[in-house]
């Protein structure tokens, strides 16, 4: 069955490449206010292209609203997968994923935490959230490593479902402590889930962090193979176990909390992407974080779609989307492979 | 490359497990390390492999003192197969092994010619080729292991270190394993493996270590480490050692520890004969030491006597009892705790044993198994039926059967001995 992974590789890899153009225009296309094609394109491709029927509603729409909102999109689902992909291959374990182990609760406390307290400054938000998240992400990963030195799944797993109910009770107590402000329905947006405040601020923040932490995770995919021969197997290839999963776990981390900060908590990106990506694509992470990468991208950027248009005018946060989509697949894993693990 | 262990001292929680071990593996050669359970062989492997580190003591490989040596440049020289690995996703037998090149390869760089080298002759010196694109968790035991024997190789190490490395495998496979590792050592790798696999040690050795409390009790050739001495003291087991005739390699037969013997009650000897005794004896043997006479080397009572380890009061068969043999029962029956008459049909030729019991002075410790039987078994017109009947009248205890034998008897002994072994005790 796996007899044409290497060719499958680069098949897959290539497709993905060319999906993500389609992707990005009719991201843009898509939505309330009909744009077409052809003028997403004269946007993109030449701003000065003068044609009369491009109006400057259209430019304002693609350039202020559609083309941020994608764009975070790709942003955003690319963190939540590649991270989710790189916990797995870390815990060994196919149902690791940032929402899973509690790390999107607690950057969502973070940044919630970020927003009543009126801490200003762009930056704030992701280091908030990123506090939350590598606190939460801290406290999982003692617990489930404290019983044995094989990490525990199912204390993993319990561990992060207790921590990230005691992050979302944080959550709803300052939601409840705040009830009266006017901030409340920022804060409430962060634990639904959505693209909708994409902003040019936005993207200049999370592509660096994001094209950082994805390459230096991609440079750590050798060892998250080495890794899964388990620390003592990866330590006799050469790679120190404990160095290379602070390091992945600190920049998982960090992607993963980046994006909640922006765009809330956005679940099971991070779980199912991976692991459909490895069914195709085999286990070797150095083509699977890649692929992954650009799998959640397009991924979510199609789910943010359905969100705007399901119920258009009125939009849905995309969270219920993937969620939707994500929690069945997540409880068919759980029956399959649960038992195995 | 050459290990050399000087002065080795590991504790785990104060207590220690290794404690001052000198050993050498010059290149080439493939070492041992035999030893019982937790005396230390995987946690020697562990202070080699770089994942212990041990208390006091240096560990070289060639003059390199091992802590000088960084991860990656560790993994470069030395690779390790252990008794089993969980690998943690769906990988195929060639992706497996290709993670032995990752100590010789940077983060971004593509598998180079020389990797592919590498990758495909170990998978060929372990005959994993033929199923490159499977995926590692279809495999068996013995195959598995082969494949991670072909990762270790793809590092193109200088020292291999196996642990327990055929411990689920069968015969065939732990064969192919030892045969793989011995032409590696024949073609200059450095060998050290811990095995539980005396016989394997033996012939697949060049030299033998016997690990016993943190120490090493012998080193040497594998005829002259694993001697009947040093197993016993060590596994606190009797073997045999001879030689195998094929390989000419030495030969460690177990013998079976003999069962301590129990708590015996006391002395019992049994009448029996024509198979009477049977039943009684079995029930009778874990509990009694037991003696039975006279019967004759052809009755089915002496065979289960002598299978049981019971002493022994005979004739010659078709004989009437002698003198002599009746005399020496009397004896036995006199040192005896009690005595025992099965059901057994008299005749004119064992009459005597019935008549042995009446010289007994205490009557009162003598069992008669349904008495009330007698006259249907009475071949002596009725003489036996007239001792029997004089037995019980004179204080013998007739019994109803085997269980309510044993109860009996345990019950009175037991008292009589005060503590006794608890298994012994009727339920």
């Amino acid at each position: 069955m796996n007899r044409n992974r290497t060719y499958s590789r680069r098949l897959v890899f290539a497709v993905l490449l060319v999906l993500t153009v389609p992707t990005l225009l009719a991201g843009v296309a898509v939505g309330p206010v009909h744009i077409p094609i052809s003028d997403t394109l004269s946007y993109l491709i030449g701003r000065g292209v003068s044609v009369d029927n491009f109006s400057s509603v259209s430019r304002l729409i693609i350039s202020q609203i559609r083309l941020p909102r994608v764009l975070l999109g790709l942003l955003v689902g690319c963190a939540l997968a590649i991270s989710g992909g790189t916990m797995q291959g870390l815990f060994r374990n196919p149902l690791a994923s940032p929402y899973v182990l509690g790390i999107a609760s607690g950057a969502s406390t973070g940044a919630s935490l970020v927003i009543l307290l009126n801490l200003r400054g762009a930056l704030f938000l992701p280091l908030g959230a990123f506090i939350g998240g590598l606190l939460a992400a801290g406290i999982v990963y003692r617990l489930a490593q404290e019983r044995s030195k094989k990490t525990s799944v199912y204390t993993l797993i319990l561990a992060g479902v207790a921590v990230g109910a005691l992050f979302s009770a944080v959550t709803s107590f300052t939601i409840f402590l705040y009830s009266g402000s006017e901030k409340i329905t920022d804060v409430i947006f962060w634990t639904m889930g959505g693209l909708g405040r994409a902003n040019w601020a936005y993207l200049h923040i999370l592509t660096p962090i994001v094209a950082l932490g994805s390459i230096i995770l991609i440079a750590f995919s050798r060892d998250l193979n080495a890794l899964s021969m388990g620390e003592e197997g990866a330590f006799h290839l050469g790679i120190n176990p404990e160095t290379s999963k602070r390091i992945m776990l600190g920049v998982a981390t960090l992607l993963t909390s980046s994006a909640v900060a922006f765009a809330g908590t956005i679940g099971f990106v991070g779980l199912i992407i991976p692991h459909i990506m490895r069914l195709i694509i085999g286990p070797d992470h150095r083509f699977l974080l890649p692929t992954t990468a650009i799998a959640g991208a397009i991924f979510l950027v199609w789910a943010d779609m359905a969100a705007r248009t399901v119920a258009s005018p009125a939009e849905m946060p995309v969270g219920i989307i993937t969620a939707f989509l994500g929690a069945p697949f997540f409880l068919y894993l759980l029956k399959k492979k649960g038992a195995r693990m | 490359m050459e290990i050399t262990v000087d002065g080795l001292k590991f504790s785990y929680n104060g207590s220690p497990l290794l404690d001052g071990i000198d050993l050498s593996v010059p290149k080439g050669e493939v070492l041992a390390i035999v030893g019982p359970n937790g005396s230390g062989k995987t946690t020697l492997l562990k202070n080699i492999s770089g994942i212990l580190s041990p208390q006091a003591g240096t560990i070289y490989l060639d003059m390199t003192r091992l802590p000088e040596l960084s991860i990656t440049e560790l993994a470069r020289h030395l690779a390790v197969v252990e008794q089993e690995r969980e690998i943690g996703f769906d990988f195929t037998v060639r992706e497996v092994v290709a993670l032995g090149r990752i100590p010789h390869r940077g983060r971004f760089a593509r598998e180079t010619r020389t990797d592919k080298e590498w990758i495909g002759r170990a998978m060929e010196l372990t005959n994993v080729a033929p199923f490159t694109e499977r995926s590692i968790r279809e495999l068996s035991g013995g195959e598995k292991q082969r494949v991670f024997l072909a990762m270790a190789l793809a590092q193109n190490p200088r020292v291999l270190l196996l642990d327990e490395p055929t411990t689920y495998l069968d015969i065939n496979h732990q064969l192919q394993i030892m045969e793989i590792v011995r032409q590696q050592a024949t073609a200059g790798l450095t060998v050290l493996m811990a095995i539980h696999d005396l016989n394997l040690a033996a012939q697949y050795a060049d030299r033998v270590a016997i690990l016993h409390e943190g120490q090493v009790l012998a080193v040497g050739r594998p005829a002259d480490v694993l001697t009947e001495t040093n197993i016993k003291q060590a596994f606190q087991t009797d073997v045999v050692v001879g030689k195998n005739p094929v390989t000419n390699s030495i030969y460690i037969n177990t013998v079976p520890p003999k069962l301590k013997a129990p708590t015996l009650l006391g002395k019992l000897h049994i009448i029996c004969g024509g198979g009477s005794g049977v039943t009684v004896l079995h029930a009778l043997a874990d509990s009694f030491f037991l003696s039975v006479g006279v019967v004759s080397p052809l009755d089915s009572d002496f065979q289960a006597a002598q299978h049981l380890g019971a002493k022994l009061v005979m004739e010659a068969p078709f004989a009437p009892i002698s003198t002599r043999a009746y005399e020496a029962n009397l004896a036995t029956m006199r040192s005896s705790d009690g005595v025992v008459i099965c059901e057994t049909p008299f005749g004119p030729g064992n009459l005597l044993n019935l008549s042995a019991a009446l010289e007994l002075e205490s009557r009162t410790s003598i069992y008669v198994l349904h008495p009330e039987g007698i006259e249907e078994r009475d071949y002596t017109g009725g003489q036996a039926t007239k001792l029997i009947h004089l037995l019980v009248e004179s204080g013998a205890i007739p019994v109803g059967g085997v269980r309510e034998l044993r109860k009996g008897l345990i019950a009175r002994y037991h008292d009589r001995n005060g503590s006794v072994n608890r298994r012994l005790q009727p339920s």
